[in-house]
């Protein structure tokens, strides 16, 4: 459980306690209410805060910029990202965990092209998988489902639970609430 | 060491995508020595070249590359996976490093053919001055602490201000004396003890500078979320 006690920042905070469950939560609030700058804080690279956070070690977090030049390879992404991990063999560990879900999401054919000849969608889809192959405890996933189309938002969805029969802790914003209903126990948590 | 060699690999396949830069790393270097052929007598001045490549590198690879990034946003997931702020910083090191000695080497390949000078010692010498030049790698990652400038404004700012500098090289001795490519570009040949030591006081305060903006480097965007 990620506890969050006595919690001050800037004008959106002010002694703010907050206890996010084990399990998948549901971060949810208008723009502007503060979900960002909350998971910038949970993830711990913004430590400019008052109050404590705890719980929140071993932590990956996907945000919306990823991408580092639109030249490189799809697959110099996962290498990047999987090699920050420590995974050497970086298209076998990730095509072995992808091949279940093959038929949604053919990541052998963006394999070799450039991260610019991707479409939002789909780039956006990419990195989540990266990301979700990554072994943490715990996974941020800021707006996975902006831009995604039908196929790769059930895709999402059903890697999502994956994680949380892995036992996962899973913290997830999105404007679009009608993926909440494909999970019995989300918590939901409302920024107003 | 996985998560330097992850950021490593990763900036040298971004630039062997980006020749333009590696052309442009040599022009400036080339045409000072086409213009001041004349003046060249011995490999010794070759030396403003060198510094030229080195420190362009380390500015433009390290600093500036480095707010880039920062304020494009797209170190926060790479950040929250290796979480340690000193690997980014030793990868773009490492990257520099390699870029300057391929350039180095393409710039005194160059430069023998024009004038003959060994090929090995001027190697030698430049990748002496990659060394002896680490503690401004360390410094020019203070410019990741600069807020409330836009990083294009700030590039415009640095490329004016180090052509100039390198331009103005012996055009006033007055204003040598405060030219700071002049300091380093002599480095080679220091040689008294008062002058070693005032290297060494220099580059503890560059290297203390530069952990101080290593440690406190922030991968968040100030100029978006």
């Amino acid at each position: 459980m990620i506890k969050i006690r006595n919690f001050s920042k800037r004008e959106l905070y002010n002694n703010f306690n907050l206890d996010i469950d084990d399990g998948i939560t549901y971060l949810k609030g208008k723009n502007g209410s503060g979900k960002t700058t909350l998971l910038d804080c949970i993830s711990g690279l913004d430590t400019s805060y008052s109050g404590t956070i705890t719980g929140n070690e071993n932590i990956v977090y996907l945000n919306q910029q990823l991408y580092f030049s639109g030249r490189l390879k799809a697959k110099d992404m996962v290498q990047f990202l999987l090699r920050l991990q420590k995974i050497k063999n970086y298209k076998e560990y990730y095509w072995s965990k992808m091949e279940e879900y093959k038929k949604i999401f053919d990541y052998e054919k963006i394999w070799e092209k450039e991260i610019r000849m991707l479409s939002g969608g789909e780039l956006k889809l990419f990195f989540f998988t990266i990301i979700s192959v990554i072994e943490k405890k715990n996974y941020i996933f800021d707006e996975p489902f902006a831009s995604v189309d039908s196929a790769g938002k059930e895709l999402i969805i059903l890697i999502l639970k994956k994680l949380v029969r892995q036992e996962k802790n899973i913290i997830i914003t999105s404007h679009e609430e009608e993926f909440k209903s494909k999970f019995n126990d989300i918590s939901i948590i409302d920024l107003g | 060491m996985d998560q330097v060699i992850a950021f490593f690999v990763l900036n040298v396949k971004m630039l062997k995508k980006d020749k333009l830069k590696m052309i442009w790393s040599l022009t400036m270097p080339a045409f000072f020595l086409i213009i001041n052929c004349d003046k060249v007598v011995e490999m010794t001045d070759m030396r403003f070249g060198w510094t030229y490549i080195i420190i362009s590198s380390y500015i433009y690879g390290i600093g500036i590359h480095s707010l880039t990034e920062k304020e494009a946003g797209t170190l926060k997931t790479a950040f929250s996976i290796s979480g340690k702020a000193y690997t980014f910083f030793f990868a773009n090191l490492f990257t520099q490093i390699v870029y300057s000695f391929v350039c180095l080497f393409l710039f005194n390949l160059v430069s023998t053919i024009l004038y003959g000078f060994s090929f090995f010692y001027m190697n030698l010498y430049s990748v002496l001055y990659l060394i002896l030049f680490i503690p401004i790698a360390f410094f020019c990652y203070n410019i990741t602490l600069i807020r409330n400038v836009h990083v294009n404004s700030l590039s415009v700012f640095v490329n004016i201000v180090f052509i100039m500098l390198f331009l103005s090289i012996g055009v006033n001795r007055t204003l040598d004396k405060f030219n700071p490519f002049i300091y380093f570009s002599n480095l080679l040949f220091l040689s008294q003890v008062k002058e070693i030591i005032q290297y060494i006081i220099i580059s503890v305060i560059l290297i203390g500078g530069g952990l101080y903006s290593i440690f406190h480097f922030n991968p968040l965007p100030t100029e978006r979320r």
